[in-house]
């Protein structure tokens, strides 16, 4: 037989099949009359795998092992998928902190006597904390900018690993280092200006 | 009067499913009023309405023909709210479990398929199924009487195309010696991975040199990714793959092809098939699902288990012999015989009649 039909596989077994009612133009000639051709290929396929084996042209073990190798690859397809879903959430994050504003600088203290001296000095000081304010946006933006372009470059650094543009994984591997290293050093910049409001504006 | 309305989940504009309810729609509007409805039609299909539009109110003549291929609970919503009769048309949904470790959601969805079908079964007053295998599938969620019309496939469509310039000229470039091609969805059980390791296999271990094309658009990315990578780290040569192709383009595909091969664990009819059947391309592929119904003798079916050294074995053996491929083309397009979409229709209008 050219078919091995599986039947036990829908569950099924042949005596509790309910009655199929077909329709007459189909299935009149369900299964090959002249496929005998076909058997003889099937079996001449089995014959010269089998001896392919035994020639060790196919070791044993090479279809697991391709298998497993997919399989490998698969799983971390996942974890990149992960990584920049984690990234595009820190982005948002970051840019969701980049609302400067006096309203957000906080002058309370549960002692009366500080809390007015707070007030005193924040309205001495508004011209000067406006202007790092408007620094530190300026730089926000600046930063946006950056982030915004590597955030498409690190996917597409990662996409390109996935659609086999020709680059070597340890290639983009530093690719994307070198992309996170220019975030970082953004971040120590912006924390360096964010202290130094803080020192100004007390 | 007379209002046969059809139903989707999703419609596409050179989806096998949607063609066949177009080609039911015809027919059916020579009875009264129809129309397709669908929950996710994609963008540029302006023939198929959005099913937010079905006409909700009461209608005691209202027949709807739902075709099944999945779960969606805005269409078992509609389906179980409204009085209409239902007709249900069985295409198969693709087993969950494949699904769970690559896309859990759309693993959810065609569980909640199966769960639907059984949930609809007390408003189904004609359950067709369009192969035997789904026939079975169907009666295994408790359906029993049911009708199975073979799918009604305009099968020579691709065949009747001017094949893309662009593409045929692409082809020429980056084919070298005999193409091996696959179409189908980037989904699990469709197995793409295991034709890359039989390329591997033929130009690695086998010493042939064949290109193999991979056509299909990238519903589950990452199985279409991960086939791609593996032939990347593998340095398999002569893997092509070339995503969603316009009908013209895949038309140029089959044209150039001397083989399809596929390693599906699962299929309820497989369109891909046909086509290839139509263009005189015989067919390579596991012996599972409705398989051995479409292709009958016009494919060479290894067993549900074969591997990539068999499919590299069952390649090399049908491009050794040339007689062989002429005599497999020409069963095939005696096998379309059975796919007639006017005879399907026929059926279907026939199998209507009786509950309508």
């Amino acid at each position: 037989m050219v078919h091995l039909r599986r039947r036990e596989e829908s569950g099924l077994t042949p005596g509790k099949n309910p009655p199929l009612r077909c329709a007459s133009h189909q299935y009149t000639h369900p299964m090959p009359a002249n496929a005998d051709d076909l058997d003889d290929v099937l079996e001449r396929i089995h014959d010269r795998v089998e001896e392919r084996r035994e020639a060790g042209d196919y070791p044993p073990g090479l279809e697991q092992q391709l298998d497993r190798h997919y399989h490998h690859i698969l799983k971390g397809f996942d974890a990149e998928v992960e990584a920049i879903t984690a990234l595009r959430l820190a982005v948002a994050n970051l840019r969701a902190q980049s609302e400067f504003d006096l309203a957000r600088v906080d002058t309370w203290s549960g002692n009366p006597v500080k809390r007015l001296l707070l007030r005193i000095v924040g309205k001495l000081t508004v011209r000067q904390t406006r202007g790092v304010l408007t620094q530190v946006k300026l730089f926000s933006d600046a930063l946006d900018e950056v982030i915004a372009s590597l955030v498409p470059m690190v996917e597409s650094l990662a996409g390109s690993g996935t659609e086999g543009g020709g680059r070597e994984r340890s290639d983009l591997d530093k690719r994307l280092h070198t992309a996170l290293d220019r975030i970082g050093l953004l971040e120590e910049r912006l924390d360096r200006s964010l202290e130094a409001s803080d020192d100004r504006s007390v | 009067m007379t209002e046969i309305h059809q139903v989707l989940v999703g419609a596409g504009r050179t989806d096998a499913i949607t063609n066949m309810a177009r080609a039911l729609r015809v027919a059916l509007r020579t009875l009264g009023q129809s129309e397709i409805y669908a929950q996710h039609p994609a963008p540029g299909v302006d023939d198929v309405l959005p099913l937010d539009q079905f006409p909700r109110e009461d209608s005691a003549g209202r027949t709807i023909v739902f075709h099944a291929s999945g779960g969606d609970p805005d269409v078992f919503e509609l389906l179980d709210s409204v009085a209409e009769r239902i007709v249900l048309v069985f295409h198969n949904i693709a087993p969950a479990e494949l699904f769970d470790d690559v896309d859990p959601a759309r693993a959810e969805m065609l569980r909640l398929g199966w769960q639907e079908l059984e949930l609809l079964r007390p408003k189904v007053c004609l359950a067709i199924a369009d192969s035997k295998h789904n026939a079975e599938c169907l009666a295994a969620v408790g359906y029993e009487d049911i009708t199975v019309i073979a799918a009604g496939v305009d099968v020579y469509r691709l065949h009747r195309l001017t094949p893309d310039p662009a593409m045929w000229h692409r082809l020429g470039h980056e084919v070298h010696g005999p193409l091996l091609m696959y179409v189908g969805q980037s989904v699990p059980h469709k197995r793409p991975e295991v034709l890359v390791q039989m390329q591997y296999l033929l130009t690695r271990h086998v010493g042939r040199f064949p290109s193999l094309a991979m056509v299909g658009p990238p519903t589950v990315p990452v199985v279409n990714a991960a086939a791609l990578e593996q032939a990347r780290v593998l340095r398999v040569p002569g893997c092509l793959f070339y995503g969603q192709l316009t009908d013209a383009e895949l038309a140029a595909v089959y044209r150039r092809a001397d083989l399809f091969v596929t390693a599906s664990m699962h299929e309820g009819l497989c369109i891909p098939v046909l086509e290839a059947m139509a263009a005189g391309v015989p067919v390579v592929g596991r012996s599972v699902g409705a398989l051995p119904d479409t292709v009958g003798d016009a494919g060479l079916l290894l067993p549900a288990d074969a591997g990539p050294e068999m499919f590299a074995e069952a390649v090399g053996e049908l491009l050794d012999d040339e007689g062989l491929r002429n005599r497999m083309a020409y069963r095939g397009r005696q096998r379309l015989r059975d796919f007639d979409e006017a005879a399907a229709t026929a059926s279907f209008l026939e199998a209507l009649a009786g509950v309508v």
